[in-house]
């Protein structure tokens, strides 16, 4: 079964180079705009096995919806990657807490995040 | 070592600057820096709000073919048309998240001198909007770089500096992950 990803990045350059990147590396990437239109993407796509997410987004910015994924025993489960330009050691802490599994500061390597990626999916 | 805040900030934009292109795939040199960003149909540019210890925005111009060149959709240039309204919506993105990088990079290395603020998210624009706005960025700090036709404009508004808690940047932890590191946690 392929794994698949959501990105949720307001920027749709990082979410087309993040999907280019990890179409190559043989994951199905879906994409969203913000946090609300990644939590209606997580009811919808069936079999989500990490979220990607940028930190500052309008309107549900990074961590309010990680907190709303963690707080959701159907979403709970799901191992979450941030990647964003914030290195602040106060938000790093808070996402440790919310339960975020690695955190990536853009630019990012492709090898990186494919690398990151096979890790938190096992694939 | 530094003895203001505007030293400071001269030298974070300049390193910020170079660390930014590098990493898009480009080398652009320190330009002397313009009083006014003047734009015309080829410009595009990003807008973010600062706030916190520095308050104001900040706005970042390039050209269509030098966002191109940068390939941070990772798109080919030639593989991208001015002549397309798709592509224009692309590139002004493009410009939205490299000035969103550049200031990522700001704020990280601002941080060891003890400054602190927030960013906001980054508007992207071209055409009339970005005439309108482009303007009321002059007097304000300017920096440019670039070679030939390539040339990337950023000017800051801020309603006034911040203080500075030290002249030379503290180490951060070595836990804190650079531009394009990762932290596993």
């Amino acid at each position: 079964m392929i794994n698949k990803v959501l990105v949720v990045d307001d920027s749709s350059s990082i979410r087309q180079r993040v999907s280019s990147v990890l179409g190559e590396a043989g994951f199905e990437v879906v994409g969203a705009v913000d946090g609300f239109d990644a939590l209606a993407k997580l009811k919808e796509a069936n079999g989500v096995r990490l979220v990607i997410a940028d930190i500052n987004m309008p309107r549900l910015n990074g961590l309010q919806m990680i907190s709303k994924i963690q707080s959701d025993e159907k979403t709970a489960g799901i191992p979450i990657l941030v990647l964003t330009t914030e290195g602040d050691p106060d938000l790093i802490s808070e996402a440790r807490k919310l339960g975020v599994k690695a955190w990536m500061v853009k630019p990012f390597k492709p090898e990186v995040l494919v690398a990151a990626v096979k890790k938190l999916t096992g694939g | 070592m530094k003895s203001c805040f505007p030293e400071v900030l001269e030298e974070v934009i300049r390193r910020s600057a170079d660390e930014c292109f590098r990493d898009s795939g480009v080398t652009l040199p320190p330009l002397s820096a313009p009083s006014q960003l003047q734009t015309d149909d080829s410009h595009v540019a990003g807008l973010i709000d600062l706030t916190g210890q520095i308050e104001g925005s900040l706005m970042l111009v390039s050209t269509f073919d030098l966002i191109a060149k940068m390939r941070l959709s990772g798109i080919a240039p030639a593989c991208l048309s001015k002549s397309r309204a798709g592509d224009w919506i692309l590139i002004r993105d493009s410009a939205g998240e490299l000035t969103n990088q550049f200031v990522g990079r700001m704020k990280n290395r601002l941080r060891g001198f003890g400054i602190r603020f927030n960013v906001g998210t980054p508007i992207a624009l071209s055409g009339l909007a970005l005439k309108g706005l482009a303007h009321k960025y002059g007097g304000g700090r300017t920096a440019a770089f670039g070679r030939g036709p390539d040339v990337v404009r950023i000017a800051i508004k801020m309603m006034a500096d911040p203080p500075l808690t030290s002249m030379e940047p503290q180490a951060e932890s070595p836990e804190m992950p650079r531009e394009g590191g990762i932290l596993l946690l």
